[in-house]
């Protein structure tokens, strides 16, 4: 199931290997103009550092052209389904 | 019981670590302290993701400061010492020919010592002046004739306070890894790491950065492989056994030191308000050169023409460590007396073994100060 047009709001998520992609990240939305909060990693995901990236759907082509900066290190996305998280490639 | 210590004598041992510390530094180590610090980057709860907020925005203004736009390739050290280190280590292969200043710390002999008995490594002396300055002419013939794996300059020395020519030397080896030893110019000098073509550099931060001890920063250039000195947790990864091979995790194994960062943030706060301290270094520097060249039987191992960050004397006759002393209980100025950790340097100047005395003013030293100390070797040099 994809919750892309399906009308679920709930925020997706950037997962990456290490805090400080994480903090650089944010810093990066926050230049850019595009909403985004600091949340711990949800429970059926898993990484390290404790804390994702949370976006609205509606800017993942933002977010695409942000997570293509070098300095992010390697992310991941995950969009909502049902319970749980379903991975979202990047390449859009 | 650790002795209490005036705060009133005339500090010009700045080369060695940097006091006092700006308030930004004490308020964040303070507060580090006084309230949870939690480890950075190993939980989602926000105490510890402040700690890394508190770890990010030190290696941003840090980054920021030296020209480094890529701050993950700016990894957080114990020190400019360990960060010399790990590039020298993590770097050379068996059989690798390395060009250094005869102006070096034993920061850099020392490791490459180890690795010419257990690597076969060769070093070579870059030719220069009697000050120690590189000969960028005659470095030119040696960069010709022969192929190296690295070149090490130390951008200050800490013994005469000479400045090298960086720009001049990156144009004369061109093709060779650069390795810039900054521990007596960050946050004095103008540093523009990528701007400049530097490979690699380490600093601490405080020194000219005035921060606290313990901590310091290498920056790795992103085109070259350099082995870890030692991995670990990094709070990424944590499935494999494997150490991670990104920056700046994958040189930064075990719980940073917190507090010390903390302290480096402060300072960083501070820094662009007060700006780099090299003007005023070299300001009370050329005042006591200038004042030296006037005592008869002072000789002075710096250059006179205001570019030294720091002043090396003697007085024929008289020992180092006997001359430092007689400054101190007489006149409460505090210096270092010796080899500052530099035989080679000395053994350039002609000043092994004894060494010399090192006067080294920093931010908040005056023209008062440099006057007492000039007073004070007057009356030292005269005594014999």
């Amino acid at each position: 199931m994809n919750s892309e047009g399906t009308g679920d709001e709930r925020h997706w998520v950037v997962l990456f290997d290490s805090i400080h992609f994480v903090l650089a990240a944010e810093r990066v939305f926050r230049e850019r103009g595009v909403w985004c909060d600091l949340v711990p990693v949800p429970r059926d995901l898993s990484s390290d550092c404790g804390m994702v990236i949370e976006f609205r759907r509606q800017d993942l082509a933002a977010v695409r052209t942000i997570l293509e900066d070098p300095r992010l290190g390697q992310q991941r996305v995950y969009q909502p389904v049902g319970d749980g998280h379903q991975e979202v490639g990047l390449s859009g | 019981m650790i002795g209490e210590v005036t705060n009133d004598a005339i500090y010009l041992d700045h080369a060695a670590t940097s006091w006092p510390k700006p308030d930004e530094v004490l308020q964040q180590i303070t507060r580090a302290f006084g309230s949870l610090t939690a480890n950075a980057g190993r939980s989602g709860y926000r105490a510890s993701v402040n700690s890394a907020r508190m770890v990010f925005e030190t290696r941003r203004r840090l980054a920021e400061l030296l020209g480094v736009g890529r701050w993950e390739n700016l990894v957080l050290t114990r020190g400019c010492t360990e960060g010399l280190n790990l590039v020298i280590k993590g770097l050379l292969v068996p059989g690798d020919r390395v060009a250094a200043t005869p102006m070096e710390h034993n920061s850099v002999m020392r490791p490459l010592m180890r690795l010419v008995r257990e690597r076969g490594i060769t070093v070579e002396t870059l030719p220069a002046d009697p000050l120690g300055r590189i000969d960028l002419e005659a470095a030119q013939r040696l960069a010709k004739s022969k192929r190296f794996a690295l070149v090490v300059v130390v951008h200050a020395s800490n013994v005469n306070g000479v400045v090298q020519d960086l720009a001049g030397l990156r144009d004369v080896f061109a093709q060779t890894p650069l390795l810039v030893d900054a521990a007596q110019t960050a946050g004095v000098l103008p540093i523009q790491i990528e701007h400049e073509r530097i490979d690699f550099l380490a600093c601490s931060a405080h020194k000219g950065l005035l921060g606290p001890t313990g901590v310091g920063a290498c920056y790795l250039a992103a085109d070259y492989e350099v082995l870890p000195l030692c991995e670990g947790g990094t709070g990424s990864r944590s499935e494999s056994l494997d150490h991670p091979d990104f920056r700046p995790d994958g040189y930064e194994a075990g719980t940073l030191n917190l507090h010390g960062i903390a302290g480096t943030y402060g300072a960083l706060l501070g820094a662009q308000q007060r700006g780099l301290l090299g003007d005023g270094k070299r300001q009370l520097s050329k005042m006591l050169i200038d004042g030296l060249g006037e005592i008869p039987g002072v000789a002075v191992h710096s250059p006179r023409d205001g570019s030294a960050l720091c002043v090396s004397l003697t007085i024929p006759g008289l020992k180092p460590d006997e001359i430092a002393a007689r400054l101190e209980m007489e006149y409460g100025v505090l210096c270092r007396p010796g080899l500052q950790c530099a035989p080679a340097a000395h053994r350039h100047l002609g000043t092994f073994p004894a060494g010399t005395v090192r006067l080294s003013p920093g931010w908040r030293n005056t023209a008062a100060d440099v006057e007492v100390a000039l007073r004070g070797i007057h009356s030292v040099a005269k005594s014999i």
